[in-house]
């Protein structure tokens, strides 16, 4: 016993590391989501005040960027407003709320995004989030004042999409190293691929409606051995360069949730 | 904990703080970013007990870790840099040199920076490792930690350089 003792006494250094480095890949690699809310709500408390300070600072240095990108993001708007105008307005209204980012990872291949908004504007969990020129990510985290999203650029996101000229779907996903690049995978060999072709949400879950815009076709492989698909997808949207975006309510989650629900059951 | 340990609790904090608010800002991509919170690890105190240095440095890294939504990369990268630090500093300083505390002024400064150097190399191979964890993505991965280490290793070397000059 007493030499059992000396001995992890002489090794001790090396036995705390092996445990330390454990509990940092088990950090790593555990995917339960009930662990990382854990963690990610304890960042959230610190980083957003953090973060908030960087941000206050920037804004000022910004200001003509982000005016640029209002009046664009206006004039959008106006325009579908006029749209609508002429359409009979059969179709479901998505109501939307404004966000403003202050902080915006790019940088890993877990990317999150920290908005300026939360409970008190009405921002709710699994809201999709958009800018003008396409999708942003998926709010995850939700406190009183702030809110935490992760990216489009998270290895740990997929999201619905298909093609807008017909409709084959399959699923987004970020490989983890071009933050202007992602990569649709199970599209069926049936669908005919171009380059430049148009990426569009799928609708096919409540976070984000159908037809929003994502990004062309910029490379695809054609694998004879395989049925499906590997697209690469050039974003329209600058993803390292986000100002304000938009937290999309679907008008019906409650009762697709219930019918989900009860078709489980 | 002896009283050159002291300034460490505050550069525990800070360090991590400015990181995120001054140098995330500097990032050329994915993953690209000068990692200066590697000054605390690399001045830490060397005649500091090895376990108790082993355990802070993995506080520290999980710190940072929850600054920036990593989970547990910049801990595994940083407790495997201390736990190797008396390896680097008896292969850079010597047998006779390795626990005599490294100190901005006294220390050469060619000496200082391949020190620095293998604590880079060594903390950067980890967090790369972690953060892809990609066999179809290795040869970017290797491309990335090679830039990662010496953008880092540029930045951590600047600030070096204007402290020393300033404490002159």
């Amino acid at each position: 016993m007493q030499q059992l003792v000396n001995v992890i006494i002489r090794f001790r250094n090396g036995l705390v590391y092996v445990l330390l480095i454990s509990l940092s890949v088990f950090l790593l690699q555990q995917s339960s989501s009930y662990h990382r809310s854990l963690v990610a709500n304890a960042g959230l408390y610190f980083g957003t005040q953090l973060n908030y300070i960087v941000y206050s600072l920037s804004s000022y240095v910004n200001l003509r960027k982000t005016n640029e990108l209002l009046i664009e993001e206006n004039q959008i708007l106006l325009d579908q407003l006029l749209s609508e105008k002429k359409l009979p307005s059969d179709t479901l209204s998505y109501s939307t709320v404004r966000l403003q980012v202050i902080r915006n990872s790019f940088i890993n291949s877990y990317n999150y995004i920290t908005l300026r908004g939360g409970k008190n504007i009405g921002v709710e969990k699994e809201m999709g989030l958009v800018t003008s020129k396409g999708i942003v990510g998926v709010v995850q985290f939700v406190e009183n004042r702030y809110s935490q999203a992760i990216s489009v650029l998270n290895k740990d996101l997929q999201i619905n999409a298909k093609l807008k000229n017909s409709n084959h779907f399959g699923s987004l996903i970020w490989s983890g190293d071009n933050p202007s690049k992602m990569n649709l995978i199970d599209v069926p060999k049936t669908a005919v691929v171009n380059l430049g072709d148009t990426i569009e949400t799928g609708g096919m879950s409540t976070i984000f409606p159908p037809g929003i815009p994502i990004g062309t076709i910029s490379d695809f492989i054609d694998n004879p051995s395989l049925s499906f698909y590997d697209i690469e997808v050039s974003l329209f949207q600058d993803m390292t360069n986000l100002g304000f975006v938009f937290a999309i309510d679907h008008p019906t989650k409650e009762e697709v949730k219930s019918i989900q629900q009860t078709i489980n059951e | 904990m002896n009283s050159r340990s002291y300034p460490f609790i505050i550069y525990f904090f800070l360090l991590p703080v400015l990181q995120v608010m001054v140098f995330d800002q500097f990032n050329l991509g994915v993953q690209l970013i000068p990692q200066i919170t590697l000054l605390f690890l690399i001045f830490y105190p060397t005649d500091a007990e090895q376990t108790i240095f082993l355990v802070i440095a993995f506080l520290y890294g999980l710190y940072s870790d929850l600054l920036h939504s990593t989970m547990g990369i910049q801990a595994a990268a940083c407790v495997t840099a201390a736990f190797l630090r008396p390896t680097i500093i008896t292969s850079v300083f010597g047998k006779n040199h390795g626990y005599v505390n490294i100190r901005l002024q006294q220390t050469p400064f060619i000496a200082l920076s391949a020190y620095s150097l293998n604590m880079v190399l060594l903390h950067h191979l980890v967090y790369y490792l972690l953060g892809l964890a990609s066999w179809p993505k290795t040869l970017w991965g290797i491309q990335q930690f090679i830039f990662g280490s010496l953008y880092t290793l540029l930045f951590l070397i600047a600030i070096m350089f204007v402290l020393r000059k300033n404490k002159q």
